[in-house]
């Protein structure tokens, strides 16, 4: 009954919460409007450049606040003693006791009387402990140590260093938990950035690039293990205490030392071993530590958060946004309710002093919260603004680059075209240092990765999964984009991928990363590979559709159009495959378009030799879950077959291929053979008379006729086929586009070896002289510096 | 009897479990078609033999898949409403293929039988479990509602504008 009551009730609480926070929201909202437009003027007329002053990063004061943490620092503090005595500074270390019961103070001043103590009388948690240590603090830099930390060797020399450059305000170190099994959950690594109507603040894995760097911006420096200029965290105003008793009070400091124009670095060469919120969540309990948490992200809004549009978007949403986050793991609507609404309750309170504060720092601001968020994340651009040196990494052989390679899909050599984009990569390693970012299927193997791997390319993969969440209402994206990569946790992944990586150039594969990465690649060195042109392949579709399906293939064209369009704006470049599609490529002039053709690397076609050829068989291979081969096979068999059976009745069909459908599994009979996945696709090609190609839809290039010369195989092609490829027909393969004609170039293969001879060795020349992964690979190569010197 | 299981979207040892289900309630002489996804017809090979096996990746569209089935006239659908993480609308495909009876299993794991024309205790089941439908669930129905009605109408001037707003085609295709 009470279950019922609780259920009956949620909805009205919903409305009643939605009610409450709009009319707070909307009121701060109005406030804020209010402030601004008096002040911005004022602080536009008294704008204040940053001024960074040199410093002395010589030794430094370490700042430890504890609170009944005796236990902890009987940890730490050794620990902090054999840095300071390796680093060789002269430095200072100070423990504020926050009125401890345990001993604290006795214990220091007795087995550490090196120590500087300060015994404050009553417990003033950590913003104004903090604080307190900060009146004895003598260098010029101060390094914040949270009581439960343990430093590792080697951890003040790249905090220190990090400080030469007076741009940089502070430098964190990176976090490890002492218990490795835990999820890493704080690194160092932050990142900042205003996500459905929130500010989402996160730690972050360092990746690669971050950790072989010496520094990489963040978005802030916690205040448990990071290193400042003390004379500016003075002049910031500290950890403010808007935010006591604790958090947000360090992100605050970073975001507005980041809006002076100051930075913040992150380093991987300095680290501290983390017992994780050892005090504050055991002494207040996880409840009102999280809904501190959350009232700190309202007033660090109020405080800070200057951009109108986002200021307006969080707050006019806040009623939304906050029903959303009020669905919290592990507990009903109505507590989420209650929880979201007690933080609230708790900010207002202290609006007043937000906003005086926002007035008062406003004349200082040199950059906008977006800049702020796009510098602090992204190494390539906080190196491209001309910020801080970040150090170097491994330089690539003979002056190659740095190459992200971003696909939709892993390229693997035996399940669908994408072997092609795996022999271009591995080309591509011996002159360049490669990095592939790639999605894979949940129950795919790792094979395709290890193979990578063993040319020198780092491979970061990520698990795709469906989009669930509603949206796309007006059908502005293609619904299988939008279903298949679409998913938030596949953005996020792309995304950060992209931050983390300190390239030359971005190579996007595939429409469907373009896609997942559209709105993220405004001005960066980004090349697309056209593999499929969408509106070319809809249109196609059109043509052979009837009907109502004809007007829903019209409205998929036009989706398709518009869609892609809007999509290769972002890019500097564009690869396309064939020249028929770079011709349905809508971009601006300024864009330029090349035709890069695929290439198959030769040597790794180990066709057996002398294999006995099966009479009269037919092959086509084809990944059956790409419709157009399951339309082409349809072709063969339904229509070429039975024209081709007249002249020769012994003729059968071979269709090889992974995952074939029921619509394929159905055109099995005595003439014809569905093999599916063929682990030895060389021996079945060697095995065939002749290989058929007969594609009517789709667009891109086919690099079966790739592979069926490089098994000097003769081929029968469609001219869709062909697309892409140098071809004289009749010289490298027959071309036909009717049944009948198709069925008649069968025959002629079948029954004339020499013409399947010359056929075959025509094609296999041409592969070896225009078509190896090679020589694609050094056709994108110019690309690729093409787009480094614009 | 010619029956017709979905047991997408159970898998693995739930599958196997209410496939047993099914198969007891169709009755052992029962000529029956299974719906199932990839990963079963991988897994239940043995009890999948002498069965009709329909993959549940329509191939050809939507409504051609239905519309086949439709073609098989089958005297009794037989399908799980017993919950899962999101929305299975291959599980209303049960009441649209024209089955003489449609008997549906739900959470609890009592039978009952579903007609359009007395809707009754699909509206019971609806009801009841409404209370326990995800926000998401709910929110998706109204996004599919609008896209393929409002949205719909407004998507043709929107994408029209979107394509005016091109640049020109380039005929070769190159810069």
């Amino acid at each position: 009954m009470a279950r019922l009551t609780i259920r009956l009730l949620t909805p009205l609480l919903a409305l009643v919460m939605v009610i409450v926070v709009a009319i707070a929201s909307w009121s701060c909202l109005l406030l804020i409007l209010l402030v601004d437009a008096v002040t911005a003027p004022w602080a536009a007329l008294r704008r204040r450049a940053p001024q960074h002053r040199p410093r002395s990063t010589a030794d430094a004061s370490i700042l430890v606040v504890s609170w009944n943490g005796q236990h902890f620092l009987r940890t730490l503090l050794p620990s902090l003693a054999r840095a300071v005595a390796e680093h060789g500074g002269n430095h200072e270390i100070i423990v504020v006791d926050n009125g401890s019961t345990d001993g604290t103070v006795e214990w220091l001043r007795a087995e550490h009387p090196a120590v500087k103590v300060v015994a404050l009388p009553e417990n003033r948690y950590f913003v104004r402990g903090n604080l307190a240590g900060l009146e004895h603090a003598t260098r010029d830099v101060v390094v914040f140590l949270n009581n439960d930390m343990e430093v590792q060797p080697g951890f003040l020399a790249p905090l220190l260093d990090g400080l030469r450059d007076p741009r940089v305000f502070g430098v964190t170190a990176e976090v490890f938990f002492r218990d490795p099994q835990k999820r890493r959950e704080e690194t160092g690594r932050t990142r900042g950035e205003i996500h459905n109507g929130w500010l989402k603040l996160a730690h972050v894995i360092p990746s690669r690039d971050e950790r072989e760097l010496a520094f990489t911006p963040t978005f802030w420096a916690g205040g448990g293990s990071s290193a400042f200029d003390r004379r500016l965290f003075l002049e910031l105003g500290g950890f403010d205490h808007l935010y006591d008793p604790f958090y947000l009070e360090d992100t605050n400091l970073s975001y507005q030392a980041w809006k002076r124009g100051h930075d913040l670095l992150f380093t991987a060469r300095a680290s501290v071993v983390h017992e994780h919120r050892g005090t504050s969540r055991k002494v207040f309990g996880d409840e009102f530590v999280d809904n501190m948490i959350r009232r700190n992200q309202h007033l660090f809004l109020w405080r800070s958060m200057t951009d109108l549009r986002l200021v307006v978007s969080i707050l006019g949403f806040l009623p939304l946004t906050s029903l959303v986050r009020a669905r919290r793991p592990g507990a009903s609507l109505a507590r989420g309710i209650w929880f979201e609404l007690r933080a609230l309750g708790k900010a207002l309170p202290r609006l007043p002093q937000a906003l005086w504060k926002r007035c008062a720092s406003r004349r200082f601001y040199v950059r906008s919260d977006r800049e702020v968020s796009t510098l602090s994340a992204s190494v390539r651009r906080y190196r491209a603004a001309g910020r801080a040196e970040l150090g170097a990494l491994p330089k690539p052989a003979s002056d190659g680059l740095r190459i992200l390679v971003m696909s939709a899909r892993m390229p693997r050599l035996d399940t669908d075209g994408s072997w092609s984009v795996f022999q271009r990569l591995v080309a591509l390693a011996q002159h360049h240092r490669v990095t592939l970012f790639a999605f894979v299927e949940a129950t795919q193997d790792d094979r395709a990765e290890v193979a990578l791997r063993s040319h020198g390319i780092e491979v970061v993969t990520c698990v795709r999964e469906r989009n669930r969440s509603a949206g796309n209402l007006h059908h502005a994206v293609p619904r299988r984009l939008f279903r298949d990569y679409g998913a938030a946790p596949m953005q996020r992944a792309a995304q950060r991928m992209l931050e983390g990586t300190d390239y030359d150039v971005l190579q996007v594969e595939y429409v469907e990363m373009a896609h997942l990465l559209r709105g993220h690649l405004r001005g960066e060195p980004a090349v697309y590979t056209c593999h499929e042109s969408l509106v070319l392949a809809a249109l196609r579709k059109q043509q052979k559709a009837r009907g109502l399906a004809r007007a829903r293939a019209a409205f998929a064209a036009a989706q398709a159009l518009a869609y892609e369009g809007e999509l290769l704006r972002e890019y500097r470049a564009i690869a396309a495959l064939s020249d028929v599609d770079a011709a349905h490529l809508r971009v601006s002039e300024a864009t330029p378009v090349r035709v890069v053709p695929i290439g198959i690397d030769l040597a790794q076609w180990n066709a057996p030799p002398n294999a006995a050829i099966a009479p009269a068989t037919v092959v086509f291979v084809g990944y059956f879950q790409h419709e157009p081969n399951v339309v082409a096979a349809q072709w063969l068999v339904r229509e070429v077959l039975p024209r081709l059976q007249k002249s020769v009745p012994a003729a059968r069909v071979e269709l090889i291929g992974r995952e074939p459908p029921a619509a394929i599994e159905a055109l099995a009979s005595d003439a014809v053979a569905v093999r599916g996945f063929v682990p030895d696709l060389a021996a079945a090609m060697a095995a065939a008379t002749v290989i058929a190609l007969p594609i009517l839809t789709g667009s891109g290039v086919r690099g079966k006729i790739l592979e069926a010369w490089a098994a000097k195989k003769a081929v029968v092609a469609t001219p869709v086929a062909c697309e892409g490829f140098a071809i004289e027909a009749g010289v490298h393969c027959l071309v036909a586009a009717a049944a009948d004609e198709f069925a008649a170039a069968l025959a002629r293969c079948i029954t004339e070896q020499t013409t399947r001879t010359a056929l075959g060795a025509a094609g296999h020349a041409l592969v070896a002289e225009r078509y190896s992964a090679a020589a694609s690979a050094a056709r994108f190569t110019e690309l690729y510096r093409e787009v480094v010197a614009r | 009897m010619n029956a017709i299981f979905f047991l997408t979207p159970a898998r693995g040892d739930d599958a196997a479990t209410l496939f047993v289900a099914f198969r007891a309630r169709a009755g052992a002489e029962a000529s029956v078609t299974v719906v199932a996804g990839d990963a079963d017809r991988a897994w239940l090979p043995d009890e999948f033999a002498g069965c009709t096996v329909v993959p549940d990746k329509p191939t050809g569209g939507k409504l051609a898949f239905v519309r086949e089935l439709r073609r098989r006239r089958f005297d009794k659908a037989l399908v799980a409403w017993t919950g899962g993480d999101w929305f299975q609308p291959m599980r209303l495909v049960a009441l649209m293929i024209g089955a003489q009876r449609v008997e549906i299993l739900d959470d609890r794991g009592r039978w009952f039988a579903a007609r359009w024309s007395a809707p009754w205790p699909l509206l019971r089941h609806a009801l009841r479990r409404l209370p326990q439908t995800k926000a998401d669930t709910i929110l998706r129905a109204f996004g599919a509602l609008y896209r393929w009605s409002i949205g719909l109408v407004l998507a043709l001037p929107l994408l029209a504008w979107r394509c005016l707003m091109l640049p020109p085609a380039r005929p070769s295709g190159r810069a």
